[in-house]
């Protein structure tokens, strides 16, 4: 991660620097234009949200195609929003990973793909066909930077014309002075993006206005000249873990309620505001061009030429890039001098840095951990109410016995007596139930005790034999009697059991003789090993490969957080978490948890 | 009620049986509990009562015993008790018979109100079965001219009547009717009319 200080915060004492610091997150914006600030543009409301919490400051840096790519090229960028295509070229070159992919509102409706309109007058009749733009002069309505320069070269070169060199395109940064210049003859054809005019063109009651070949897709209500490629991406690079990126995703996804409906009193957005949605599949573009490209190279003879001068064209841009890196290089290896002779204090101040992110990495983690544990809780609240219900009712009953038994005049005390010490008990029982809820559900930091394995199994199986009761379900311990105790936070190892078992009884729905194997064993000298065996459906490959990953899910209902939560519960613990299906029949998630040193054996303490 | 009846109690959970069993003793009913409805079926040797049972057990479930119950001819009144309030599932159960639904934690007095009456109904299914069996013995201790005879008393038709149809005297009517009344244990044609109409209603007359 990119942890930037800043100059002032260094004199700060230690106490507010832990209090008040905030990580820095860079964010790069392709962007024609350079921009200073966020303020005034379709991205303001996206920042505002993301920076709605306090633990991370998100920093937008806008930049041109060139400066993103050395930027990434040198783990400048933490994330990364650019168009389709130019993410898929950085998605292979630098290995980014595409979050969400942006969305905007059309009237009711939310778009998350894009396309090109070519618009021009009725009155020019030598333009029918897309190519028929060859040696014209064509306006490019590139307000707030919002046409995909590259899907624009792509569109225009599937069409046989090359910016430049057979055709003249001219940025303009308003829709009203484009049509002025197409109206006056200045240009025969504007290409916006599509959607973009639309609502100009219905008010102004532009009738003689053409689209050069209309089509209509499924994807968004209006009409379009380019097939439609999905929306920018938010992209994070390679090395941003999964935690920063769902911390990302939950904020920004939170979506549509305030966006640009609601323009609030302070700042109204002047500009629609874009808004999130889940990541569309981008790979789908490749297939789209390399298809289109194919079939302009047999129809047209023109086409042959065009390509060979972008093969010449390539080679200039790759050119350019190369000299882009080495400049960049320099530069940096420049900044690695200065950097050494400021060495000594701005490294202590790093390493504190670093403490202090790990810190609330783990903080970060146990508040996650935390929330799931309240969702779990949720889903098995009406099998916990039926649990607390049984010896709720065995204290009424025995009570309502006991005092029909005095009224009537029965003085067996001992009976009576006895009676009451089974209530007792059964009072016990329901405090016991709300003892294991409340810490269940407590927050706070990892408590990590030397705790017995079957120990920790026992407790959860009591806590999940309502659902296995009601599912059915014929659960089997195989226990490794007499294993050395491990160093781990009984809450957390409960909550992934939990998490397993439910997930085992819910794969097994429809299955006759549902069962359930818990084992425990020692897997070597250092390790113990814990699986959970499950009789159902077992896992497609396909899954296996995702199923730790945040937001994956098979289930209807579900965030999708559960495997990849316990996954990091396991790791913090210096274990692993793996699934693999069984040979016969349903799938087995194994975890190993590390035996405590005390207990390797004599010799091996220090 | 006689009193050999005895609730039969089943349910899986220990504290729930045992408090179940000790409400019921308190008003002096006899109480066999049992932890599965497989045990009580294994167990169960035609002795008159009822029976209290949670619905959702391991093994063979409530639904599942109600089932078991019905084809092994079994009438003994069923209460169900559940932790649930799950209405399809008491509609389920009360379709198919179950005699009483009640829901946990229960009221004392519902539960024992639902013991008795259930108690009291079959106490008076076995009693008419008792009356039943003894109408079809005295039934069948008829010869096929009594028979005849018993049929057309009921009918209200007059000795010379049933002596015209049956083309015999009406003194051999009068030897036959008098036997029949003495074999049907009736004192009066009124009373033997009410002995036939139970014995229809349960189709001992062929």
């Amino acid at each position: 991660m990119a942890v930037e200080e800043s100059r002032s915060e260094k004199k700060t004492d230690s106490q507010t620097f832990f209090q008040t610091k905030k990580l820095d997150v860079t964010i790069g914006i392709l962007s024609r234009t350079p921009r200073q600030s966020i303020k005034s543009t379709s991205w303001q409301y996206s920042f505002e949200r993301l920076n709605s919490q306090s633990r991370y400051n998100f920093i937008p840096i806008f930049l041109s195609a060139k400066e993103l790519n050395n930027a990434v090229a040198s783990d400048e960028l933490d994330f990364v929003i650019c168009d389709a295509i130019y993410y898929l070229m950085l998605e292979k070159q630098y290995g980014l990973l595409r979050l969400l992919t942006r969305s905007e509102q059309h009237s009711e409706t939310f778009i998350t793909s894009e396309g090109l309109s070519v618009y021009t007058w009725d009155k020019n009749s030598d333009i029918i066909r897309l190519k028929d733009l060859k040696d014209k002069n064509i306006g490019i309505v590139d307000i707030n930077s919002s046409i995909s320069w590259l899907f624009l070269e792509k569109f225009l070169s599937n069409h046989g014309l090359i910016s430049k060199i057979n055709i003249n395109i001219t940025p303009i940064n308003e829709i009203e002075q484009s049509l002025i210049l197409l109206q006056s003859g200045t240009f025969d054809a504007i290409i916006s993006k599509s959607g973009l005019l639309d609502k100009h063109i219905a008010a102004e009651k532009m009738e003689n206005l053409r689209l050069i070949n209309p089509r209509r897709g499924w994807q968004a209500p209006f009409l379009h000249s380019s097939v439609l490629i999905p929306e920018w991406p938010l992209s994070k690079a390679w090395y941003i873990d999964n935690k920063l990126a769902s911390k990302v995703v939950s904020l920004l996804l939170n979506r549509h309620n305030t966006a640009s409906n609601e323009p609030n009193e302070e700042n109204s957005y002047f500009l629609p505001q874009y808004s999130w949605d889940i990541a569309q599949n981008y790979n789908a573009i490749n297939e789209l061009f390399s298809l289109s490209e194919h079939i302009e190279i047999n129809t047209s003879s023109r086409a042959e030429g065009s390509s060979k001068k972008m093969q010449y064209w390539i080679s200039f841009i790759a050119i350019c890039f190369l000299v882009g890196i080495l400049i960049m290089y320099l530069r940096s290896s420049r900044d690695l001098n200065n950097r050494l002779t400021t060495s000594k204090e701005s490294l202590e101040q790093e390493i504190k840095e670093r403490q202090h992110a790990q810190e609330q990495a783990l903080t970060h983690q146990a508040e996650l951990a935390h929330v799931a544990r309240l969702s779990t809780m949720g889903e098995m609240a009406s099998g916990l109410a039926h649990e607390l219900n049984q010896p709720l009712s065995a204290i009424h009953t025995y009570v309502q016995g006991c005092i029909r038994r005095i009224n009537m005049g029965n003085t067996d005390l001992d009976a009576i007596v006895n009676a009451l010490q089974l209530t007792a008990q059964q009072a016990d029982r329901a405090g016991g139930i709300i003892r294991r809820l409340r810490s269940f559900v407590r927050k706070g930091e990892s408590h990590k005790t030397y705790s017995e394995i079957n120990q920790i199994i026992s407790e959860v199986t009591g806590f999940l034999e309502t659902q296995l009761k009601n599912k059915q379900v014929n659960l089997i311990l195989d226990l490794e009697e007499d294993l050395p105790p491990v160093l781990a936070d009984i809450i957390q190892i409960e909550q992934v059991l939990i998490n397993l078992l439910k997930n085992g009884i819910e794969s097994m729905s429809g299955i006759e003789k549902p069962s359930i194997i818990v084992s425990t064993r020692r897997s070597n000298h250092k390790y113990i090993e814990l699986c959970v065996i499950d009789s159902g459906h077992g896992i497609s490959e396909d899954k296996l490969k995702r199923i730790f990953n945040p937001f994956f899910t098979t289930k209807n209902s579900g965030m999708g957080m559960g495997l990849s939560i316990s996954s990091s519960i396991i790791e913090a613990h210096d274990g692993k978490l793996y699934a693999e299906n069984n040979t016969e029949q349903g799938a087995r998630f194994c975890l190993t948890l590390p035996i405590s040193e005390e207990h390797l054996g004599s010799n091996n303490n220090e | 009620m006689s009193n050999d009846a005895i609730v039969f109690i089943v349910d899986d959970d220990e504290a729930v049986r045992q408090s179940t069993a000790w409400l019921v003793e308190s008003i002096g009913l006899k109480v066999t509990t049992f932890t599965s409805a497989d045990e009580f079926l294994e167990n169960y040797n035609n002795e008159p009562g009822c029976i209290v049972m949670d619905v959702r057990m391991p093994g063979m479930s409530g639904l599942e015993a109600q089932e078991e119950m019905k084809n092994r001819g079994m009438s003994l009144p069923l209460i169900f008790i559940t932790g649930h309030g799950d209405v399809p599932m008491a509609v389920r159960a009360l379709k198919r018979g179950a005699f009483d639904f009640i829901e946990k934690p229960f009221n004392d007095q519902l539960l024992l109100d639902a013991v008795q009456r259930g108690l009291k109904t079959n106490s008076e299914a076995m009693e008419s079965l008792v009356q039943n069996e003894s109408i079809d013995k005295r039934i069948s201790s008829l010869t096929p001219r009594e028979h005849e005879v018993m049929m057309r008393v009921t009918e209200g038709k007059p000795n010379k009547v049933i002596a015209h149809e049956l083309n015999v005297s009406i003194k051999t009517v009068e030897v036959h009717r008098a036997r029949m009344m003495e074999k049907m244990e009736a004192s009066s044609v009124a009373q033997l009319v009410k002995t036939t109409i139970q014995a229809s209603r349960n189709n001992i007359l062929s």
